[in-house]
């Protein structure tokens, strides 16, 4: 399929394809929505989404049932008081390698001075990275 | 208004510009956001006025920021690697 001489965009490219799966997601706006569309989750069930570890399946608000409560002690995979396989993932049944960035909000700002020094307006951007050693042996 | 001297207008010049490109950004992606605008229109003016102030008392922060009297007061500032230009406060 020629999709350049269909003008189509690479959103269209990929949109029905790796959303089908997602049945009530708002193909056509995905671009904004999709966290919102994440945490509701009408459309994920226990049968598409399990936990591979506890085998248990997924509540309505995505994560595995053996991280929040009933079935705790019987995940082998949780590890200090979350399941390391599924856990809290609020992104649960979304399509894999896709990036998702929520969308900033207008609050939490520094002062003009404080924001000049840190570089940043946002205090929820303002995340310094400082190196540190790596943690694999022999590597520097 | 207070009066400020040379390097305290140049750092308040220097903190509006800045703030106005971080509002620039979130602006971008958020075009209708009412604070935001408000707050672009409050550093804008005060950056403007800050401009304004300085380069009637010490000469045209860029090119097109002074015009040519008798002198082309562009070359008589500080050039920008001199320490002058440079200091904060």
């Amino acid at each position: 399929m020629n999709y350049n001489a269909e003008n189509r965009t690479p959103c269209d490219r990929i949109g029905e394809e790796l959303f089908s799966h997602v049945g009530q997601m708002p193909t056509q706006h995905y671009g904004k929505q999709e966290i919102r569309a994440t945490s509701s989750s009408p459309s994920l069930s226990a049968k598409t989404a399990s936990c591979p570890t506890c085998k248990a399946g997924t509540s309505r608000q995505g994560g595995c049932a053996c991280a929040r409560g009933t079935g705790r002690s019987s995940c082998p995979g949780r590890t200090s008081g979350r399941c390391r396989v599924h856990g809290e993932d609020q992104l649960a049944g979304l399509p894999l390698a896709m990036a998702y960035v929520p969308m900033q909000q207008w609050r939490n700002l520094y002062d003009l001075e404080n924001g000049f020094e840190r570089g940043t307006l946002f205090k929820e951007l303002d995340f310094p990275f400082y190196p540190t050693a790596c943690p694999r042996k022999g590597c520097r | 208004m207070m009066t400020r001297d040379r390097n305290a207008l140049m750092h308040d010049i220097r903190v509006y510009g800045f703030a106005l490109v971080e509002v620039n950004l979130y602006l971008d992606t958020h075009p209708g956001d009412q604070a935001a605008i408000a707050c672009y229109n409050k550093y804008n003016r005060l950056l403007e006025e800050a401009y304004v102030e300085y380069e009637s008392k010490y000469g045209p922060l860029t090119i097109h920021g002074g015009t040519a009297d008798d002198c082309w007061s562009w070359v008589e500032g500080p050039w920008p690697w001199e320490y002058s230009a440079n200091v904060s406060r």
